[in-house]
């Protein structure tokens, strides 16, 4: 276990200075900052569109874009990052050649990818909040301060996201692994999110990985609750096969590195 | 130096990517602890594949390769944990400085914090720890990479051709380094190489593999002895079972239709045979010296 530890410190530390934080905080502040600006520039539009009680209404305004586009294609890209480390560098034949099991290869740089994206949404999270503070400050038409910060919806939306997501992470991980090329998993990524958006309203959709995520947000769960158990279901038996599958077939690749 | 145990051992080793299509033939290396082993061949013959093979890059669980006397794959972590590889180019994030690419790998290898220091003094990269690999000249990075191999006190070095592209002085650097680590660090070094110049001032021991077999494997002077057994003599005569008759003594003898495949030492030995016949009355249409694959190879080699 200490190994392991070890090993994930390693993988932390590869990433050091590469863009992939950058990435991150640009992915998560995007949406926050223009839908502020959006609500300065439109008071108009928007103060009765922020009713009633400014945060929730906010927070579904916030989360749409995101939901939809912002955190698949974040996921698709963070995830073929991180695994080009080893490719662009051509260091996969020294990690495969230094005393390390495959699963501890394997986990270690996805706790990497896994902690990005969720650092993703604690960012998103805490841009958001600051966004509506910021909102309230320039602008007191919005009231914003007489509301209280919803911060059990907040974390249940971003929770629900990330449940959404994780099999795209899984799926994508085990492409990215499988083709030295960054070009090919991040086409496949991007071309499996845009068919899922063209086929949103196909009465099979919960059974598409990456439309996940968009479900997890745009499902109304107050009238069909059912929904969120079985989106969760899927979400969570999709991610533990794509994980499976991807390990056993790396595992089986005859030449690694 | 006491050489006698092989720290590697490898028996009958075959491999292929596509069935039909052989890569490797019949490998039996032997590598004595305490050597440095040369691992010569053109490019092309299969020296990266058995290194690759050797490290357990090419997964081939039914292969016998035996290392510190142990079955590599049923002891693959405890073998690797004694080997330290650069295989073709340096492995390096270019991204990351010096030190911390050895951080990385120290901290996979579970060695001491101390060792990042010793190994950056033992290459002679201590002053440009700080710099990122990508400003490193390919000699640095070729130093950095034998650093990281060395970081977990490795007993055996696999290094395939640690000198690809590397300028006469940062050739001389690299042979200096190795000679020390093998002298002063008691650590066995199988490197590879497509040019014997490169790896007879330093190897004590050479193998040397053409189109996936291993032609052949000793000391440097074993080498001298098999490189004038490669000449052969064609020969023409009226009568070919006295002709063997008279010299079967002295040489192998093929005998190829009409032709006898003599294998000679040098070229006085043609003069030798040639008087023999003639003084027992065999008429010789014709003598040819013939120009063997072997002989193209060690120009290759040797000349490259």
């Amino acid at each position: 276990m200490n190994k392991f530890i070890s090993n994930t410190h390693a993988e932390f530390l590869k990433s050091k200075g590469t863009a992939v934080i950058w990435i991150t905080i640009v992915a998560a502040i995007f949406v926050p900052v223009i839908d502020f600006i959006i609500c300065l520039e439109r008071p108009d539009v928007m103060i009765n569109r922020m009713q009633p009680g400014f945060w929730l209404p906010y927070l579904q305004f916030v989360w749409k874009n995101t939901a939809a586009i912002i955190v698949p294609i974040y996921t698709i890209l963070i995830t073929s990052l991180i695994v080009q480390i080893e490719y662009r560098n051509n260091t996969w034949k020294q990690v495969y050649a230094s005393p390390r099991k495959f699963g501890d290869i394997f986990f270690s740089k996805l706790i990497v990818i896994n902690a990005l994206v969720f650092l993703f949404f604690v960012l998103f999270s805490l841009f958001f909040t600051l966004s509506g503070l910021a909102v309230g400050m320039v602008n007191t038409a919005y009231r914003v301060s007489d509301n209280p910060i919803p911060f059990e919806a907040v974390t249940a939306l971003a929770g629900r996201v990330y449940l959404g997501i994780v099999p795209v992470m899984a799926i994508q991980y085990w492409l990215s692994l499988r083709f030295k090329n960054f070009v090919i998993p991040l086409g496949i990524g991007i071309g499996l999110w845009i068919s899922g958006v063209v086929l949103l309203d196909w009465d099979k959709i919960i059974y598409y990985p990456y439309m996940y995520a968009p479900l997890m947000f745009f499902t109304d769960f107050t009238n069909h609750p059912e929904s969120l158990s079985k989106l969760v279901v899927n979400s969570s038996v999709c991610f533990v096969l794509a994980l499976l599958l991807g390990a056993w077939n790396i595992r089986r690749l005859k030449e690694k590195g | 130096m006491i050489i006698n145990k092989l720290i590697i051992e490898t028996r009958n080793l075959d491999f292929s990517f596509h069935q039909g299509i052989p890569i490797l033939r019949d490998i039996n290396l032997q590598v004595p602890a305490g050597s440095i082993y040369g691992f010569l061949g053109p490019n092309g013959a299969g020296k990266t594949t058995t290194l690759r093979l050797l490290l357990g890059l090419i997964k081939q669980e039914e292969s016998s390769i035996q290392i510190f006397g142990q079955d590599f794959w049923p002891n693959r972590i405890a073998v690797l944990s004694r080997i330290g590889s650069l295989i073709e180019q340096p492995s390096l994030y270019a991204h990351l400085s010096g030190s911390e690419n050895l951080e990385v790998f120290r901290l996979s290898y579970g060695s001491d914090k101390k060792r990042i220091g010793e190994v950056l003094d033992i290459v002679g990269l201590s002053s440009a720890k700080e710099k990122k690999a990508r400003e490193y000249s390919l000699g640095m990075k070729q130093r950095l990479a034998i650093a990281i191999a060395l970081l977990h006190q490795p007993d055996l070095l696999i290094l395939d051709e640690p000198t690809n592209g590397l300028d006469p002085n940062g050739i001389v650097e690299i042979r200096e380094l190795l000679r020390k680590l093998n002298q002063e660090h008691s650590i066995t070094i199988l490197i590879s190489s497509h040019l014997l110049s490169e790896v007879e001032k330093i190897a004590t021991h050479l193998g040397i593999i053409n189109q996936g077999k291993l032609i052949f494997q000793g000391t440097q002077a074993e080498l001298q002895q098999f490189k004038t057994a490669a000449l052969t003599l064609s020969a023409e005569v009226n009568d070919l079972p006295k002709a063997t008759a008279l010299i079967k003594n002295s040489f192998v003898i093929k005998q190829v239709d009409r032709q006898l495949l003599i294998s000679i030492q040098n070229k006085e030995q043609v003069a030798e045979i040639a008087q023999i016949w003639v003084k027992n009355q065999i008429d010789i249409y014709q003598l040819a010296l013939l120009k063997s694959d072997l002989e193209d190879l060690f120009i290759q080699i040797i000349n490259a």
